[in-house]
């Protein structure tokens, strides 16, 4: 609760900073102090505070809410430290930019922690509006415009479906409240037809939030038209939002009724992880490329709605959390290197020699594919580790599929990895790339996590008990 | 041991210039470290060096590494060679990288050998792939790239289907731990246990490899850099073979009505690859070819499953291993002086470099398994165990030794004898490192070939316990 008054504070003063263009660094500053006294904060609650924060049977911070919750304000940290160099707007909107990643995230927040379906439906819009305008803040390029309005259309859409299905579960069991719902469901003995519709409903509205196919088509233009800085924090805090929304919701009020919904889900992961994976092996751009990957990461995290019998949202956790460390490292060093070449579409050639330019960026980069492709010893290895094998004894099969689609996956990735190392630039090959100091700190701690979570991934785990 | 490993590993990473002797300095230390195992190894023994910490308790998971016999001589194996390779290679592209990627190599093979519990075993057995792979993309031949690609995701798609036996078992293991003992005793339906051999027989025999899984391997070996080669022929497809001994054969509920199909593709592709070998004129190739026969071999004895052929599977690894470096080093010596790998373009090399025929010839009958090398240990035992299994097993498999024969000798032949061609005129003989390199690489063939006791004595309490397991 702390962290998200401090956020929205951070954001409205962040916007007054940001009406004097000049002052870049102070939005910047004010944007990060804010992050960072939000993360304090919100580790401070999970582990020393005495008692749950609640309002009103509206939101509760519990130790899911929190843990979730910080690891989005440490992504968005890193992304907003990125984002001084990264940024392709006009520079009066600065301001405007920094504060509405800012309040985009306390609508992240709300999503990790509601009780009830208001302030999910809520936390899904204080999320999405932000991100409209996020999207089209390049105001003189088409391609953004395009992305803007394609995701506003695509998002006002699944909000109404989404409202829809809240209305009918209201209809069905009188209560916006998790807890109520769960307790109607537990007592009824025939679930009335227009529940089972409403949960399906709801879960195509999030499934088009989370991308998961076959509602996933807006986002590669999306990913691809936005500025790079917002389709990291898309690809990463959005995407853990929508699924921490996503299991929130499906563990504390439909968990008993999983018969009803689980094998659209598991049919819909399938879909998600191979349509993914198979779509991004045709990719040129990189850009797109992480947009498929993205999809197909969406399909394995779905795994983790399906069973949480062991690992509860442990294993979600871990896995969004090494997914976006990964990410932010991926992305920090696409900015460097598409800045190097501003013309539009930067294929993967861009790439090309990096191993020799920039060490450092390579090996973080290397280390970011690695990981994504969930090889040992990285940090998505855990991460796939947990959602497979909890996955394994009910959905064996969907498991099977998974793992035949992690092997997919590495010729993409490892595509990347033979432009930066094995390929011979022609004219590149002296020009060694400045990595500004922001970015080296970035990705240090990119390398560091994904070490470190692959060292204490029990320890992740406790986080949201 | 892994942590000297890791803080050399590092040294030799910073170091750009002084990589290589460095590096050998640490492989040598490593060597010396196993030999004292060696020396304090008693039969009685469970486990040497073990190291136990809680890892991921929610998962059952600890970092749990040990050494038995069986172990130890896989150990032996490792350490043993990687002073040869790194004795045997010089880069002038990247030298810190390449000794830092073999070093790290090393590592990940120890931990391979020593782990003892499911998912320790399994991080190990990925990490030793990375190294492998930049190796051979990075300082591999032509289309090297698209080659070691498909090598990777070759074995890596094994391997996951190894994770998800390992997870299976994990699931109805006693105790519900990835402990190496606790799944061993894991309670399996017939049927589900037929899957968790299959599982682990499609890892291990890619990695091995075995026949229909091998076709990953003769691109690879050629294109690899001869280091890489060395690596992945002595000591890496050795984790195939020890995978299966030390994770499906002790399994309690195993699909041993499995295990002759196994046998039958183990000898179905040393027929194939020898005879493969003998048409070919590219030597490295023949030489990746007649691995294939003989990790064959040594498959078929593996999964007769009986004593006498398990110990032999466990000398011949050592064997198979110090000759084939030997055989990759000839083959890389040949090509670096004639710029030619071609049977047809060489010849007369013995008149011109007399100390390198014969440490060839030495190591070629090694090979070849003739009495009082170490090869014809090792496959004299192999072959006895799989008589005990099936005659006729034994027979078909007796081709890999007539057969090698064939190859190998003509191997010698055309390169060495026959007219001085134009390619191999002036070839200087073996010096400095090269002899030192070659000298005891021959010497243990000899040495192995005469007294192979000692390595007998080490895995003979090992595999017994292996097999009382069952």
């Amino acid at each position: 609760m702390k962290a998200l008054i401090l956020l929205a504070l951070a954001g409205v003063f962040t916007l007054f900073a940001g009406l004097n263009a000049s002052k870049r660094s102070v939005v910047q500053a004010i944007a990060a102090v804010g992050l960072g006294l939000a993360l304090v904060a919100t580790i401070w609650d999970r582990f020393w505070a005495a008692t749950l924060f609640s309002i009103a049977n509206m939101l509760t911070f519990d130790h899911y809410a929190l843990a979730f919750g910080g690891v989005a304000i440490l992504i968005t940290l890193l992304i907003v430290l990125l984002g001084r160099s990264g940024y392709e707007g006009d520079s009066e909107n600065f301001g405007d930019f920094k504060a509405l990643v800012l309040f985009s995230l306390c609508g992240a927040l709300c999503l990790f922690s509601f009780d009830n379906l208001i302030m999910l439906f809520l936390g899904i819009e204080i999320l999405s509006i932000p991100l409209y305008v996020l999207a089209g803040i390049r105001k003189n390029h088409p391609a953004s415009n395009e992305a803007a309005l394609k995701y506003f259309f695509m998002g006002a859409f699944a909000t109404g479906i989404l409202l829809f299905g809240i209305t009918l579960i209201y209809g069905a069991t009188a209560s916006f409240s998790l807890p109520e719902i769960s307790k109607v469901i537990s007592t009824s003995e025939q679930l009335p037809a227009m529940l089972k519709v409403g949960i399906l409903l709801v879960l195509i509205g999030l499934s088009f939030k989370i991308a998961a196919a076959p509602f996933h088509f807006w986002s590669p233009d999306v990913y691809e038209g936005s500025p790079n800085v917002v389709t990291l924090f898309m690809a990463t805090v959005v995407k853990m939002a929508g699924f921490g929304a996503f299991f929130r919701l499906f563990d504390l009020s439909f968990a008993e009724i999983s018969a009803v919904w689980a094998p659209t889900l598991a049919v819909m992961a399938l879909l998600t992880m191979s349509i993914g994976n198979l779509t991004a092996l045709f990719q040129t751009g990189f850009k797109r490329m992480l947009a498929y990957s993205s999809i197909a990461h969406a399909g394995y995290l779905l795994l983790g709605i399906l069973a949480c019998t062991r690992y509860g949202g442990g294993a979600l956790l871990l896995y969004t959390l090494s997914y976006a460390v990964a990410t932010v490292g991926a992305f920090a060093v696409y900015i460097l290197v598409a800045q190097q070449k501003p013309d539009e579409t930067t294929g993967l050639d861009a790439f090309r020699g990096l191993g020799r330019r920039q060490p450092l960026a390579a090996f973080a980069m290397t280390l970011a594919m690695l990981s994504m492709a969930g090889i040992p010893p990285l940090a998505g290895f855990f991460g796939k580790y947990f959602l497979f094998a909890q996955a394994f004894a009910d959905y064996s099969w969907l498991v099977v599929a998974a793992v035949v689609n992690s092997a997919i996956s590495i010729v993409y990735y490892f595509r990347v990895i033979t432009e930066m190392y094995f390929k011979q630039s022609e004219a590149t090959e002296a020009t060694p790339l400045i990595l500004p100091a922001v970015h080296r700190f970035v990705l240090v701690v990119v390398i560091f996590f994904m070490f470190a979570i692959s060292i204490l991934p029990g320890l992740i785990l406790n986080w949201v008990e | 041991m892994i942590p000297l490993l890791g803080a050399l590993l590092i040294l030799a990473f910073v170091r750009g210039e002084a990589a290589r002797p460095l590096s050998l300095l640490a492989a040598i230390a490593n060597l010396g470290l196993t030999l004292c195992y060696l020396f304090w190894y008693s039969p009685n023994d469970q486990y040497l060096m073990l190291a136990d910490f809680s890892w991921i308790p929610q998962a059952g998971i600890r970092f749990k590494l040990g050494v038995d016999g069986t172990g130890l001589a896989m150990l032996l194996l490792t350490n043993l060679l990687t002073p040869l390779i790194i004795g045997s290679t010089y880069f002038r592209k990247l030298p810190g990288i390449f000794y830092g990627l073999v070093l790290l190599m090393q590592a990940a093979l120890v931990g391979v050998f020593t782990a003892l519990d499911g998912i320790v075993f399994y991080v190990f057995w990925e990490l030793a792939l990375l190294p492998i792979y930049f190796i051979c993309a990075i300082w591999g031949g032509e289309d090297r790239v698209r080659i070691t690609l498909k090598f990777f995701i070759y074995t890596f798609i094994g391997s996951l289907f190894m994770l998800l036996a390992l997870i299976y078992l994990q699931q109805h293991a006693p105790g519900q731990t990835f402990d190496w003992a606790d799944l061993m005793k894991a309670d399996l339906s017939p049927g589900a246990s037929t899957w968790v051999t299959l599982a682990f027989f499609l890892a291990f025999a890619i990695k091995m490899p075995v026949f229909p899984f091998h076709t990953w391997q003769p691109d690879t070996y050629v294109t690899a850099p001869t280091g890489g080669a060395m690596l992945l022929s002595g000591i890496m497809l050795k984790m195939g073979i020890y995978g299966v001994i030390r994770w499906m054969l002790p399994l309690s509920d195993g699909a041993a009505q499995l295990y002759p199909t196994f046998i039958a593709l183990a000898i179905v592709g040393i027929v194939y690859a020898s005879v493969i070998a003998i048409r070919l004129q590219d030597i490295k190739r023949i030489i990746a070819y007649a691995s294939i026969a003989h990790v064959g071999l040594i498959a078929a004895g593996v999964f007769a499953g009986n004593e006498t052929a398990l110990q032999g599977a466990i000398l011949q690894m050592l064997n198979h291993g110090i000759n084939i470096v030997g055989l990759f080093f000839i083959s890389d010596i040949i090509e670096n002086r004639t710029k030619s790998r071609q049977l047809n373009e060489l010849g007369g090399i013995a008149k011109q470099a007399p100390v390198f025929a014969a440490l060839f010839m030495i190591i070629m009958l090694g090979t070849v398994a003739v009495p009082l090398t170490n090869g014809f240990a090792g496959e004299l035992l192999l072959l006895k165990g799989l008589y005990e299994y099936h005659i006729w097993a034994a027979a078909a498999a007796g081709l890999t030794i007539i057969l090698c024969a064939v190859y190998m000798l003509r191997v010698y032949q055309f390169a060495m004898f026959g007219p001085v061609k134009a390619l191999t005129e002036g070839f200087r003989d073996v010096r400095g490192s090269e002899l030192i390199v070659l000298g005891v690489i021959a010497a243990l063939i000899i040495a192995l070939g005469v007294y192979p006791q000692p390595v007998l004595d080490l895995t003979k309490a090992a595999t017994g316990l292996l097999l009382e397991m069952k």
